[in-house]
């Protein structure tokens, strides 16, 4: 060792000509160790020394642009809530062309029937009555006693009159009575309201000859013999026939939905009779 | 001020009975709201202001949702003035009695007028009616002045306050 500190170069440029030729040897010899060994300890420095760099870069150009950024995310967001905005709109628009496609197609069953469309403003909270409000009067050409159809069939008749709005007698207020017949077999009867059944939107058929022959399912439409409800309108359908002592109790689903409504058509006049 | 606040909550009602209520009906039953505001009055203020209330709010039904006049303007009025008697004994401030009363108050009510409308029958469906429409009312009822009765309590209270402070100036 003491040689080695008193001829320090002379040991180091002999050292350097091993290496070397050790290099040119794993050259010649294709061994590539030296070459591999210092990939084993560089690259990875390499590569995070890279990612580094670039993760900084990335940071500098974001830290450069974060107040384009900014101003972008505001206006992506205004672009958003613009979007659901108009999505909002276009299902309004939607639900209201439905609504109005419906009283159109109800327009056209009655084609008959001189029609006015009325919408239902007010409806009384569970009373006596079941009278509901709409917003046509006598300023539209409203009379007492004109008919009163929704959905699909017959929903009551008008009470009373006023400039702008009109009182309408469901047709499940106890007090309104239609003069209806089965449209299967003819038989002659009459439709009121009923206590019990006028919350749920039901009423009965009464005064139906004992023997008549009725199924659940049969369709009842207005009689010729009223002289306010014309002939053939729908009333509804027999929901159920109880048989109570001998005694029938006919329930009647109504056309008209009187829970759900919102659009009423009115018969101004009979085309037929106006010619 | 305080006719103001009886005149808002007038309007209040009338909207809210007869715009939103109908959408919050449950299982066929609609409660009455003009009921509600008639016990919180006896409650909080006196029979006449009960019965003036109970009389104008039964008149606008009339108007509007009957073919009779003065119908529901009775009925209310005499339930306003029968059920303010109990609260000589009793103070605002519990807010149980309001329930109690409005419970009974809505029985009385529903039997008064059904008798009054249907006549004799009416008892053939007594007990159908009974349970099936006027206890679930007046069930839907109590639930109903268990959020408005504190609202209005305080809002009188404002409103008396209010007016103390003008008479002592």
């Amino acid at each position: 060792m003491k040689f080695l500190k008193r001829r320090k170069k002379l040991a180091l440029i002999i050292f350097i000509i091993c290496f070397c030729c050790l290099i040119f040897l794993d050259r010649v010899l294709e061994l590539n160790f030296f070459a591999d060994s210092l990939g084993f300890i560089f690259l990875p420095v390499e590569k995070f020394c890279i990612a580094t760099f670039n993760w900084s870069q990335k940071k500098i150009i974001f830290l450069n642009n974060i107040f384009e950024i900014e101003n972008e995310n505001i206006r992506l967001k205004e672009e958003a809530e613009k979007n659901n905005f108009e999505r909002q709109k276009y299902k309004i628009l939607e639900q209201e062309n439905q609504k109005l496609n419906a009283l159109l197609e109800m327009k056209s069953k009655f084609n008959d029937y001189d029609l006015v469309g009325a919408n239902v403003i007010a409806k009384d909270s569970g009373g006596w009555f079941d009278i509901f409000l709409i917003d046509k009067g006598l300023n539209d050409g409203i009379k007492n006693n004109m008919v009163v159809l929704a959905k699909n069939g017959l929903a009551g008749k008008i009470i009373d009159c006023q400039k702008n709005f009109s009182k309408v007698l469901s047709l499940i207020d106890e007090k309104n009575s239609v003069s209806i017949k089965n449209s299967r077999t003819d038989d002659l009867g009459f439709v009121k309201g009923n206590l019990k059944f006028k919350n749920q939107g039901l009423c009965l058929v009464e005064f139906l000859d004992e023997n008549a022959d009725l199924i659940e399912g049969d369709e009842i439409v207005t009689s010729h013999l009223s002289e306010i409800y014309p002939k053939g309108l729908l009333v509804g359908q027999i929901k159920k026939i109880n048989l109570d002592n001998n005694e029938r109790e006919i329930i009647l689903e109504p056309a008209s939905d009187f829970k759900n409504i919102e659009h009423v058509l009115i018969i101004k006049q009979q085309k037929n009779l106006e010619e | 001020m305080r006719w103001l606040f009886n005149l808002v909550l007038f309007v209040f009602s009338f909207g809210f009975n007869f715009g939103l209520l109908d959408k919050l009906e449950l299982n066929y039953v609609k409660a009455d709201f003009f009921l509600v505001i008639i016990i919180c009055l006896d409650v909080l203020r006196n029979e006449t202001e009960s019965i003036l209330f109970g009389f104008f709010l039964g008149l606008t039904r009339d108007i509007f949702f009957s073919d009779k006049i003065c119908f529901y303007a009775a009925i209310y009025a005499v339930t306003g003035y029968l059920f303010c008697k109990p609260f000589k004994y009793f103070y605002r401030e519990n807010f149980f009695i309001p329930m109690i009363l409005v419970f009974f108050a809505t029985i009385f009510f529903e039997i008064t007028g059904s008798v009054f409308y249907y006549g004799f029958s009416f008892y053939k469906y007594l007990f159908y009616v009974l349970n099936r429409i006027i206890f679930p009312k007046a069930i839907y009822n109590v639930v109903l002045i268990l959020f408005f009765y504190p609202i209005l309590y305080y809002i009188n209270k404002k409103v008396e306050t209010f007016e103390n402070k003008f008479i002592k100036r």
